[in-house]
């Protein structure tokens, strides 16, 4: 059985759960959720609220449906761990729809911008194959300690 | 430490992404220069804690992620803020601002730049093709833009590249 981890952060996304238990879900994947403080819970699929080894959660995880949360979708990326990325639109800013495209259009993920696009991507999680994400990471580290330096200690000038 | 004399760094940030990016910056910026700096954050109440040295002033958040911004909870928020911003700067030697957004940033850089202190703005991780309205007032008001995303200086042509914290 592939283990397959649920997970929506610390905000609730009830409509992604109610909408998961109405798509057919492979017979080989045992889906367990993480809900966070949200109201629905789940009838046919394990599920918590929070854990505090959610790092060993996902490590442990085959694959992972994950709302479009900066942290944890990047987190996913650098694990190579092949993931549905949901843009939760129960939020009143919609931002999440930027970061589920992004992964999507790069190859890095299956990212669903709206729930009835969840099936298809359920189809295509056990062959999909995410691209290597490369990070650039932050490289401004000179600049920022000389602005801050020379704002602060101006007469060292 | 005597925050009336040292010279003060001012870190603004809200909840969630926005506290671990100000994290993520506090912890590029040399231990030698954090030494000799007050670190003083104006934050929203529920964000974690990014640093112990770090002296926090609470606010209200200004605009609720479940329910948006309603009108009379913006005044209250505002009005906690102003008072929070004037404590900060009457209490101490600020010399520059380190912002992550969201909102929050936008009072508190108006009011920094008043008083002739530069604002260096780190726009979030999360956008790569829309401006968020964060950053629609920051990419006027910050002395420096930066974005993490390369996609995003299409849109903010004076912004920064600065890979992702």
């Amino acid at each position: 059985m592939k283990k397959v981890l649920v997970t929506v952060g610390t905000t609730p996304f009830n409509s992604l759960f109610q909408a998961l238990e109405d798509c057919d879900i492979p017979e080989d994947l045992e889906v367990e959720c993480q809900i966070a403080s949200g109201s629905y819970i789940p009838k046919k699929f394990k599920h918590f609220r929070f854990a505090d080894d959610f790092e060993q959660q996902l490590m442990s995880a085959d694959a992972v449906i994950s709302h479009a949360g900066a942290g944890t979708v990047f987190k996913l990326l650098e694990l190579a761990k092949p993931a549905i990325v949901v843009a939760n639109l129960e939020r009143k800013d919609n931002h999440q729809i930027e970061l589920a495209r992004y992964v999507s259009e790069h190859g890095l993920a299956l990212g669903v911008m709206q729930l009835d696009e969840l099936q298809s991507s359920l189809n295509r999680l056990k062959s999909f194959k995410p691209s290597t994400y490369q990070k650039s990471s932050f490289f401004l580290t000179e600049q920022l300690n000389q602005k801050i330096f020379k704002a602060c200690f101006p007469e060292s000038e | 430490m005597d925050n009336a004399k040292q010279p003060a760094l001012l870190l603004v940030y809200g909840e969630g992404g926005h506290a671990e990016e100000m994290r993520r910056l506090l912890a590029a910026i040399s231990d030698s220069l954090v030494s000799r700096l007050a670190l003083v954050a104006i934050t929203e109440a529920g964000a974690k804690s990014i640093d112990p040295r770090v002296i926090r002033y609470n606010v209200k958040e200004v605009r609720d992620k479940q329910s948006g911004i309603k009108v009379v909870g913006l005044l209250n928020s505002l009005m906690s803020l102003l008072r929070q911003v004037v404590r900060v700067f009457s209490t101490n030697d600020v010399r520059y601002v380190l912002t992550t957004g969201p909102g929050l940033a936008i009072p508190v850089s108006l009011f920094a730049r008043f008083r002739g202190v530069q604002v260096l703005h780190v726009e979030t991780c999360c956008r790569f093709y829309s401006k968020s309205l964060t950053g629609k007032f920051m990419e006027l008001l910050a002395s420096e833009f930066w974005v993490q995303n390369k996609e995003l200086l299409d849109l903010y042509p004076k912004a920064k590249y600065c890979g992702r914290l």
